[in-house]
C-alpha cells in the first residue's frame, strides 16, 4: 500500500515539474498568461519568505511583486539549470538583503505580529493559517515570535541561509545555487546563523527555563 | 572509539538534526553528550529553533497579487517604451545645446583674441629699396605694443577725435601708416637722385 502511495506521490510530483517546466517555456516565448500562472503558483511562497526577512507586509508585499516583476524582464536569462522557484528565491534574497540595509540605516520597524494602529483603536494582526493557541502552546507561540524577531536582527548575509534552510527547507545545495556561494559558505554561515540565533534567543526567552522543565530534548535519538 | 570535543560536537548539532548525524561518528557524539550537559543544551535549543521556524506558517500572498504584478509588468513596459524617445531627444537636445555653446565661445574668444592683438600680428616690416630697413609703426589705440614712438609722432598726423570709435580709430591709424609708408618711400627716392 505503502509502495503504491510513494509512487503515486512521486508521479504528482513529477508532473508537478513538469507542468512548471511548461509553463517556464511558454512564458519565455512571451505569454503572459503562463507567467501569471507562476505568479499564481509561487506568490505564497516568495511573499512569506520575504515577510520572514522583511517583518513588514506592505515591504514584503511590495518586494514580492518586484521579485516577479523582475522576473519576468530578465526570465530569457533563466537557463533552467536550477528549479524556477531557486532562481526566484535568489532574486528576492537580494531584494530582502537590500531592503534589510536599507531599514537598519532607517531603523527599527513594526513586528509582523505587533497590533495594527488605526483610528478606531488597536487591530490584532490576523495571520492566514494561524489558530488560537492553547495554554501549553502559549510558550511555543511565544517563541516562534521570539525566534522571527531573533532572526531579523541578524547581519543581512546570514538571515537568508537559515530561513532558506529551517523555513523553507531548502538544501545546502540548493541554497548554495539560490545565494552563488560555494557549499562551504552556506555551512559556515548556518553555523553563525544558528550560533547568534541561540545568543539572542537566550536574551529574549527563558529557553533555559523551558527546556528543564517542558521540552523533552531529541536527545538521546532514536534509532 | 574517536573522543570527540566540545566545539566538535557543537558543531555537529548545530548543523545537523540527530537523524543526519555522521554514521561513524554517532557513538562518539552520544558518549560526549552523557557527559557534557552544555552540548545537551546546544542540541535542545537547536532542536527548539529548529522546531519552531518549521512550524511557523505559510502566510497567503495579498489578494489580487498575480493580477498586481501583471499589471506592474505592463505598466513597465509602456513606461519603458516612452522614456526611451525621451531619453533621446533629451540626449540629442543636450548635445545641439553643448555643440551651439561650443561654437559660441570659440567664436568670442577670436574675435577678444583679433581685436587684442591684431595691431601686433600684422605682416613684417617692409624692407625699402636697397635693403635698407624702414621702420613702420603700425599703432594700435588699445596696445602698449603697438604704441607710436614719441619721436616718430612727428612723423604722424593728428590722432582721431577721442570720441571716435574703436573700428573708426583702427581705420584712422592703419590710413595714417600707409600714408606714412608712402612718404619714406617718396624721401628715399628722393635721397637717390629721383624716381
Amino acid at each position: 500500500m505503502n509502495f503504491f502511495l510513494d509512487r503515486a506521490s512521486l508521479e504528482n510530483k513529477d508532473a508537478k515539474v513538469a507542468k512548471m517546466a511548461t509553463l517556464v517555456q511558454r512564458a519565455q516565448a512571451g505569454e503572459r498568461e503562463a507567467f501569471g500562472d507562476l505568479v499564481e503558483a509561487h506568490a505564497d511562497r516568495i511573499y512569506t519568505y520575504l515577510l520572514h526577512l522583511v517583518g513588514d507586509r506592505e515591504e514584503a508585499e511590495d518586494l514580492a511583486q518586484e521579485t516577479f516583476v523582475r522576473a519576468w524582464e530578465s526570465l530569457d536569462r533563466f537557463r533552467g539549470g536550477a528549479a524556477f522557484s531557486t532562481w526566484l528565491y535568489r532574486i528576492a534574497t537580494n531584494l530582502a538583503i537590500d531592503a534589510i540595509r536599507r531599514r537598519q540605516r532607517r531603523g527599527p520597524i513594526q513586528s509582523i505580529d505587533a497590533p495594527v494602529q488605526t483610528d478606531d483603536g488597536e487591530l490584532d494582526r490576523q495571520v492566514a493559517g494561524q489558530v488560537p493557541a492553547p495554554d501549553e502552546d502559549l510558550f511555543r507561540q511565544e517563541l516562534q515570535r521570539a525566534v522571527w524577531e531573533s532572526i531579523r536582527e541578524l547581519p543581512p548575509k546570514l538571515q537568508p541561509v537559515l530561513v532558506l534552510y529551517d523555513f523553507e527547507q531548502l538544501s545546502y545545495e540548493d541554497i548554495s545555487r539560490v545565494l552563488l556561494i560555494p557549499l562551504g559558505t552556506v555551512k559556515s554561515r548556518l553555523f553563525h546563523a544558528r550560533q547568534q540565533l541561540k545568543r539572542l534567543l537566550s536574551a529574549k526567552m527563558p529557553v533555559d527555563e523551558y527546556l528543564s522543565t517542558i521540552r523533552q530534548s531529541s536527545w538521546p535519538p532514536v534509532r | 572509539m574517536k573522543r570527540l570535543k566540545c566545539t566538535q560536537v557543537k558543531r555537529i548539532v548545530t548543523l545537523q538534526e540527530p537523524a543526519a548525524w555522521p554514521i561513524g561518528l554517532r557513538d562518539a557524539i552520544e558518549a560526549h553528550m552523557a557527559d557534557c550537559p552544555s552540548c545537551r543544551r546546544e542540541l535542545a535549543l537547536s532542536d527548539l529553533v529548529r522546531e519552531a521556524l518549521r512550524q511557523t506558517p505559510t502566510y497567503r500572498a495579498p489578494a489580487g497579487f498575480a493580477p498586481s504584478v501583471m499589471g506592474k509588468i505592463a505598466e513597465r513596459e509602456i513606461l519603458r517604451s516612452r522614456r526611451w524617445p525621451h531619453r533621446l531627444v533629451a540626449w540629442s537636445n543636450a548635445r545641439a545645446v553643448l555643440a551651439a555653446a561650443a561654437v559660441a565661445v570659440m567664436l568670442v574668444g577670436s574675435t577678444l583674441v583679433y581685436l587684442r592683438y591684431q595691431g601686433d600680428v600684422m605682416p613684417s616690416p617692409p624692407v625699402g629699396h636697397g635693403g635698407v630697413h624702414v621702420p613702420t609703426y603700425y599703432p594700435n589705440p588699445r596696445s602698449e605694443v603697438g604704441q607710436v614712438p614719441p619721436e616718430a609722432k612727428g612723423e604722424m598726423d593728428q590722432s582721431p577725435r577721442g570720441d571716435a570709435s574703436l573700428v573708426e580709430q583702427l581705420i584712422f591709424y592703419h590710413e595714417q601708416a600707409a600714408l606714412h609708408e608712402i612718404g619714406t618711400d617718396a624721401g628715399i627716392l628722393m635721397a637717390r637722385g629721383g624716381p
